[in-house]
């Protein structure tokens, strides 16, 4: 590898290479569909990143993205591919939701946040725990038994839903809505306590303990001892059980740690923007959280970057498609699946001439310095 | 003067910040044995990969046969006639020689591959080169040393015309070394050139036409091994005259504490298939060893002594007998772990060719930490980064590991510098007793000596040395008292004054002196 490549290579100038390259191909696609692409840059950007609104838009749905994203590169630190961070998320939903419908009307708000938290925390580690166990002591493969478990999850949702939470009075299938004593305080509502003024949004207190969970997971994996043994059997496994690190707890416990992380979905969507239970309310952030954690690197720190970049991606499309006739929702995939193309599969496309570029010395083939 | 069958011309390397090689340049006459030499990390092996299409240099020229090339790729070398033997080679284990070799022949048609013709070509070669086994075995049930010839085999059956071999004879028994010396210079006298990278100085000053020294990146010396005596050779390398074989030194400690007993170990082992010739067995072994000693075990690969460290580090089991370390007795079937091990003061240095020791994605800083993790300290001081850089850098300069930045990659450092690591790290947790297991394969001269006085320094202290070792002149440097094993017996011991190289050798090879 080359070696006088500035810091800041690898972590801003490849992946803005490559955001560019795919945000172009999209440009192509809206072309041939024949909309004004100006018109769609404006609205994609001022609808994500323009107004206060769009902002807040833009950060509710980047939690999500945070939590599922930390559910797979923390999974990904001791050498399991979570997929599962779907059903995780769901499980972690279900969980919330029982505490607040028990619990809402009796407990003071305090207390509640504080055993909604862990409820979703115990019901997305139950759900990623097992997937853990049967990979550690039978030797299933983690990739097939997560991506069961989102089937099973989903199945047992609409199954409570449909027989145990849903109203006797609703056709839909959805919970009652939880009283307003236990949402969590909107971000506004932060502010205005502390003097300042936003624009009303679903951005809620979930947001701020998503960053502070990168911070954690950061701390955990790369500052303490059991990060340390989770990193040995990722990267060696051999090597690790050599040095008596014992892998079978390490999978379980991080594989439990991930599941708790992606259950967190469940306070940011249900405790804070929905205040009910719906049949798709993880509408396939689990799985965008594959590709956060992949352009976030893995890195607890980059996955804050990421998640920002696909909320305003998230966002922007949406507003593309309500304001745009031609367009559908379906945009908002199209964009993300380019932004995952270009990022992950095409990254080594440009990587060699950009490195070429910035390395200031251009890499003779061999042969070519001498006659 | 003929033209050099490969020639690297000015070539540089460097990785991440680390200049490799600096304008290197090597010339390998046709039909010559030639020595490549250096200390731990000077850039030998990052001059052979370039040669062998594994690595490109950041600039150079690369000639054969006076031609210019651009070897892109490993395969470009092959039609290139260059050949490369690595330690690491995976082969279809349940599959014939044959099949293993044809393997990489080339498809001329992709319905249908007869082998008629590769096969009486490679027959022709086994005469003519006198190897001594049949196309039609299985890989699984052939020794190390076996594979070894059969690679040899391979490359010759492609054409081969320049061999490079990195350190070809560190896990050969004494015999198996002749054998391959032998092979040497037969292909020599057919106009191969042979390329040797080791550094097992006497073996090379004994065989090979020219050496090569390679300094700090470049290729500094080019020299006849019979003008110059072996001393100065090793001035050369490591920039001081150092004695080999190493001296040992005497023991002066009085008999001490029985810190290791093996009492009727048995055990079985399946190795490549249960009714594979190589699955092992261990016998009756019953030794014992006491602190401030050196025991050292030899025997041929496959005696039994790897798997005999393992049982003592808690790393596999056993089926009967005990084992008392310090003062705690093991029995079979007891739970006993490589951790458990560790906290008994049991240290252990695994076979380099492994890959255990270090996990190469860790910084140095980290790995120098392996399986110590979990020790005692306070909850935010153990793993702060200054900590264990300081630690690390602390290590470095008392062993002279280079280069001395903890924060490069394990796996960055050159083998003889992560092995030098691994040691460190055991030798400086001052365990009572400390297993070794070829510990000084792919380590220069300066570095053995370097190791053998910290070996000798913890021994003066009590502890209890026991190391596995093929290395005769090792043997003979470090050992108080030798374990000779055969076929997963003991079958000798021997005290230091008994010992010599023609004794040792008939035992391993036959179990007794008298046939």
């Amino acid at each position: 590898m080359n070696n006088n490549l500035p810091w800041w290579f690898h972590t801003l100038a490849l992946p803005a290479v490559n955001i560019l390259l795919a945000l172009t191909a999209c440009a192509v696609v809206l072309l041939v569909i024949d909309v004004n692409i100006v018109e769609a840059a404006r609205i994609m950007f001022i609808g994500a990143l323009g107004n206060q609104e769009g902002i807040g838009y833009t950060l509710f749905y980047a939690t999500n993205f945070m939590f599922t994203g930390l559910a797979v590169a923390l999974a990904w630190h001791a050498g399991l591919f979570n997929i599962g961070a779907e059903g995780q998320a769901t499980l972690g939903g279900l969980g919330v939701a029982m505490i607040c419908a028990t619990f809402g009307d009796s407990l003071p708000f305090g207390l509640l946040v504080i055993l909604t938290t862990l409820s979703a925390a115990f019901f997305g580690a139950l759900w990623a725990f097992i997937p853990g166990w049967l990979n550690a002591y039978r030797g299933s493969h983690i990739v097939i038994s997560t991506i069961m478990f989102n089937f099973i999850a989903s199945s047992l949702l609409v199954f409570l839903l449909v027989n145990v939470f849903r109203q006797p009075d609703q056709m839909a299938a959805v919970s009652q809505t939880f009283g307003e004593q236990t949402w969590l305080p909107y971000l506004d509502q932060l502010f205005k306590f502390v003097g300042g003024e936003i624009s009303r949004t679903p951005l809620n207190i979930s947001f701020l303990w998503a960053v502070f969970c990168c911070f954690l997971v950061h701390y955990y994996l790369f500052h303490t001892r059991f990060g340390y043994e989770t990193r040995g059997i990722g990267f060696n496994h051999r090597a690790g059980a050599f040095a008596g690190i014992d892998k079978s707890r390490v999978i379980i416990v991080t594989m439990a740690l991930a599941g708790a992380l992606a259950g967190f979905v469940g306070l940011n969507e249900i405790q804070g923007s929905s205040h009910q239970l719906k049949v798709e309310f993880v509408a396939g952030y689990g799985f965008a959280g594959i590709a956060v954690a992949l352009i976030g690197r893995n890195h607890p720190l980059g996955i804050i970057a990421a998640s920002i970049l696909f909320g305003a991606l998230y966002q922007g499309g949406s507003e593309l498609a309500f304001n745009i006739d031609r367009i559908g929702n379906d945009i908002v995939l199209l964009i993300q699946g380019l932004v995952i193309l270009f990022c992950g599969a095409l990254e080594w496309m440009v990587k060699p001439k950009l490195i070429a570029l910035f390395s200031g010395s251009p890499k003779q083939p061999v042969g070519d310095s001498r006659g | 003067m003929l033209v050099p069958a490969l020639e690297l011309k000015d070539v540089s390397k460097s990785f991440d910040t680390n200049e490799a090689l600096v304008s290197a340049s090597l010339s390998v006459a046709p039909g010559s044995i030639h020595g490549v030499i250096g200390e731990n990390g000077a850039g030998k092996s990052t001059l052979m990969q370039i040669a062998y299409g594994l690595e490109q240099p950041d600039s150079g020229v690369i000639l054969i046969d006076a031609v210019r090339v651009n070897l892109d790729c490993p395969q470009t070398a092959i039609n290139y006639g260059i050949g490369m033997l690595h330690q690491k080679v995976s082969w279809l284990d349940q599959h014939t020689i044959l099949e293993n070799i044809v393997l990489g022949d080339n498809i001329h048609s992709y319905f249908y591959q007869s082998s008629i013709q590769s096969e009486q070509n490679l027959l022709q070669l086994i005469r003519e080169y006198g190897f001594s086994f049949d196309l039609g075995t299985k890989m699984a049930d052939l020794s190390y040393g076996q594979r070894q010839q059969v690679d040899i085999l391979r490359a010759l059956h492609r054409g081969v015309r320049v061999l490079i071999l990195d350190e070809p004879m560190a896990l050969l028994s004494p015999i198996e070394s002749g054998h391959l010396l032998a092979l040497f210079s037969l292909l020599k006298t057919q106009g191969i050139a042979v390329v040797i990278v080791s550094h097992k100085l006497i073996a090379l000053h004994q065989i090979c036409d020219i050496i090569s020294v390679v300094r700090h990146g470049r290729v500094s010396n080019n020299i006849a091994p019979k003008d110059i005596t072996l001393m100065q050779l090793t001035k050369l390398v490591v920039g001081r005259e150092v004695i080999i074989p190493h001296p040992s030194q005497p023991l002066n400690v009085k008999r001490g504490q029985r810190l290791l007993r093996i009492n009727q170990l048995n055990v079985q082992f399946h190795r490549g298939g249960k009714r594979s010739k190589n699955s092992i067995k261990l016998s009756n072994i019953d030794f014992s060893v006491d602190s401030g000693q050196v025991v050292v075990m030899v025997g041929l690969p496959n005696a039994g002594q790897d798997e005999l460290l393992d049982i003592i580090a808690g790393v596999i089991a056993f089926d009967s007998g005990y084992l008392v370390i310090g003062d705690r007795r093991i029995d079979s079937g007891a739970r006993y772990s490589i951790s458990d091990a560790r906290r008994n003061g049991v240290s252990y240095v695994p076979n380099p060719m492994h890959e255990l020791g270090l996990v190469s994605e860790f910084s140095m800083a980290e790995s120098a930490l392996l399986g110590y993790q979990n020790i005692k300290r306070s909850f935010f001081s153990g793993f702060s980064r200054q900590h264990n850089f300081e630690y690390c850098l602390n290590l470095m300069t008392q062993w002279d590991i280079r280069p001395a930045k903890p924060d490069m990659k394990s796996g960055f450092f050159s083998g003889g510098n992560q092995q030098k690591m691994v040691i460190a790290r055991e030798v400086s947790r001052r365990p009572t007793l400390l297993l070794l297991n070829q510990p000084t394969h792919s380590i220069d001269v300066g570095g053995v000596e370097l190791i053998y006085q910290h070996l000798f320094e913890l021994r003066q202290q009590g502890a209890a040395i026991l190391v596995a070792s093929n290395d005769l002149d090792e043997v003979i440097s470090l050992a108080d008292r030798v374990i000779v094993m055969h076929q997963g017996e003991v079958c000798a011991q021997l005290s230091k004054d008994q010992l010599s190289k023609e004794i040792l050798g008939k035992l391993m090879l036959n179990g007794a002196i008298n046939e």
